[in-house]
């Protein structure tokens, strides 16, 4: 059984129109049947631009938002249902990094209170306890039991992310949920913040369900990747293959945009530069919903891509999925046999 | 080839009733005609600060002192207001990080490209609004006449970003100033303005200054590179120079630090040890002294001057290949993966 599992999930939020009695004029499709599972010990980066759906992904999983549909299963208990009270217990066991290391430490509270506050909230242990505990927590993540007594404003933004994550540990989780953990970092503090996450994973088997746009990070700390346009994941599999050998033309665009620090391979570089925008996902395209940006779509009338939307499919084994039409290209045929 | 800009020894001190702050201190360099510089470094490395400090967009408790801040052979130090109100739109324009900043939300984007022009140029509002639609769509935007009547609001990040470039070259700057101009976009839409970049000098030969913290972005846009650090540059290269062989331990110390899409994913990333030096120290010392591994008595002692260290590749002084490190011809190779 997986640790996390996560089936056909799907969030929308309705557009209402102007007024008390208004209707329902729609919905932004924010994420659609979104299906995945997160094993002990593993992380798994889930990527994509912004509106693709993977913070409102993350905060489904985590309870901060209720599902339109589909599950959240921990060890096979589904969460997605359950009542606030009822998922009270299970809540500890998955615990959340937010990108902002300012805006969600309470500034009024010294970093102390703040690291003990999810064990006061449990009720666990005394006054006492939780202060030797956050202050073992503080250590954990790199600073010093001096930083109990002072304030969130005193410290950098690495060291207010190094709380946080302090804090997420205090219930010792199962899964940590990182979004964009490291993006609002300047580049030399982020490199101690991505050992310091590779550190506390392995040193507490915990696992990781790491969000991010740069891939690069990305690739660094998980060791399976997630691609996800417009609400869908579009490729799923291991870090291994998805960088060598992307196989759905979003994925190829994304990462042949990523500016490398080395001007040779700057110079060289053949690089699909995408066209237009990614479409709203209030009024998401019919079929592949990425058919209007696709450079490798066929320009045949009636194809696959306008209208069929394609399924995440296992591609070359189990180990990778790829949700394409030009991947699976048997997929016709056998609908018309169907 | 002739200078467009020339700056030495600039200085930025704000003041304020708790002391002076110097966020510029003893910045210099010459930008040719047709080249684009890029200015990297971290948050309070004092790159934006100096170049609006160099376009006179800073508030009046900023005290700017240089010993030369010419613009094409013009001193811009003792011209009058008026007539740096001129230049600067006319012959020299900047983009911002967030396009916003610079589109007023309440008027439709036609009327702000045209009044530019109606201001600038006196051009009758008929011209204006032909030659606005034709900027639009030289920056890639379909249906530019349409465009016109759109607010703001109603555009995306990236279409905002592409406004923002098409004001700034509508009348054909000498000059152009870019400071972050996609850290704000997804890297699928940062790789279409980056590419707009490059196809802008190739077209029009305008001088361009590229404030950016990403190394990627550097390597692929720039000629040469200047890197600073707590107000003052402490590496200057052309761009396969700095990339081949960095001389500063803190060009190192952030090449090193930055994950590669194809680096070792089972080593840590070299993180640099401590936290940015947020502003200019003291003149007594190397501001980058108390995070170098390589750091000795006289880095504490004397501050080092950005001294010329001969490469192979640099042909004439422009060219030349300078460090502002006392160990920087003697300090090993930088161990950078190739």
């Amino acid at each position: 059984m997986s640790l996390l599992e996560v089936r056909h999930l799907t969030v929308r939020f309705p557009i209402r129109g102007r007024g008390f009695f208004a209707k329902s004029r729609g919905a932004i499709h924010a994420v659609e049947d979104v299906s995945f599972t997160l094993e002990r010990g593993q992380a798994l980066g889930l990527v994509g631009e912004s509106g693709s759906g993977k913070s409102t992904t993350a905060r489904a999983i985590v309870g901060l938002l209720r599902p339109t549909s589909g599950s959240v299963s921990l060890d096979g208990v589904e969460l997605s249902r359950m009542s606030s009270r009822e998922r009270r217990p299970f809540r500890r066991r998955i615990q959340m990094v937010f990108q902002d290391p300012t805006g969600s430490l309470d500034p009024r509270m010294t970093v102390g209170a703040i690291v003990a506050e999810p064990l006061a909230i449990q009720d666990i242990g005394t006054r006492r306890d939780r202060r030797a505990r956050a202050s073992a927590l503080l250590e954990s993540v790199g600073l010093d039991a001096a930083a109990l007594e002072r304030f969130p404003h005193e410290f950098s933004g690495g060291q207010r992310q190094r709380i946080g994550v302090a804090r997420a540990l205090a219930l010792e989780p199962d899964v940590l949920v990182l979004d964009e953990p490291v993006s609002a970092l300047d580049v030399s503090v982020q490199a101690s913040i991505v050992n310091l996450l590779a550190d506390l994973r392995a040193r507490l088997g915990l696992s990781y369900l790491f969000i991010a746009h740069d891939l690069a990070v990305v690739r660094h700390v998980c060791e399976r990747v997630a691609v996800m346009y417009l609400g869908r994941i579009v490729e799923e599999g291991p870090r291994a293959d998805l960088f060598a050998n992307p196989r759905h033309p979003y994925t190829q665009a994304l990462l042949s945009a990523v500016p490398e620090p080395d001007p040779r391979i700057e110079r060289s570089r053949e690089r699909i530069v995408l066209a237009g925008d990614p479409p709203s996902p209030a009024n998401p395209p019919s079929g592949c919903a990425f058919h209007p940006r696709c450079p490798s779509r066929p320009m045949v009338p009636g194809e696959d891509c306008q209208t069929i939307t394609p399924d995440l499919l296992s591609f070359e084994g189990e180990r990778t999925r790829v949700a394409c039409h030009l991947v699976h290209p048997s997929k016709r045929q056998h609908m018309i046999d169907g | 080839m002739s200078a467009i800009l020339e700056v030495d020894d600039l200085c930025v001190t704000f003041t304020s009733r708790r002391g002076d702050t110097r966020a510029v201190d003893g910045l210099g360099y010459v930008l040719q005609a047709g080249e684009t510089l890029g200015i990297v470094g971290e948050s309070g490395s004092g790159k934006s600060v100096a170049h609006l400090a160099i376009l006179g967009l800073l508030p009046p408790n900023a005290r700017v002192e240089a010993r030369r801040l010419a613009f094409a052979g013009r001193d811009l130090l003792t011209l009058r207001d008026d007539e740096r109100r001129k230049l600067r739109g006319r012959d020299m324009a900047i983009v911002f990080q967030d396009p916003m900043s610079s589109l007023n939300p309440l008027l439709p984007i036609g009327l702000q490209l045209t009044e530019v022009l109606e201001v600038h140029e006196n051009m009758p509002r008929r011209d204006a609004r032909r030659r606005a639609a034709t900027a639009l769509g030289d920056v890639g935007i379909s249906d530019p006449e349409s465009r016109l009547d759109v607010f703001p609001h109603e555009m995306s990040g990236g279409m905002r970003q592409r406004v923002g470039i098409a004001m700034a070259l509508l009348l054909q700057p000498k000059l152009l100033v870019a400071d972050e101009p996609t850290t704000a976009l997804d890297v699928t839409i940062q790789a279409q303005v980056l590419d707009l970049f490059r196809d802008l000098r190739r077209r029009h030969g305008t001088a361009i200054v590229f404030i950016t913290h990403s190394l990627g972005v550097v390597a692929g846009t720039c000629d040469r590179v200047l890197v600073l650090y707590a107000g003052r540059a402490v590496e200057e290269a052309r761009v396969d120079d700095l990339f081949a062989r960095p001389l500063h331990p803190y060009t190192r110390g952030l090449l090193a630090s930055v994950p590669r899409i194809d680096g070792d994913v089972t080593r840590p990333l070299a993180a640099i040890p401590g936290l940015p030096a947020a502003l200019a120290r003291s003149s007594t010392s190397c501001a980058f002294a108390p995070r170098c591994t390589l750091a000795e008595d006289r880095c504490r002692a004397a501050r080092p001057e950005l001294d010329v260290h001969t490469t192979a590749t640099a042909v004439t002084r422009s060219d030349a290949h300078r460090a502002a490190c006392f160990q920087a011809g003697i300090a090993p190779p930088a161990e950078v993966a190739p």
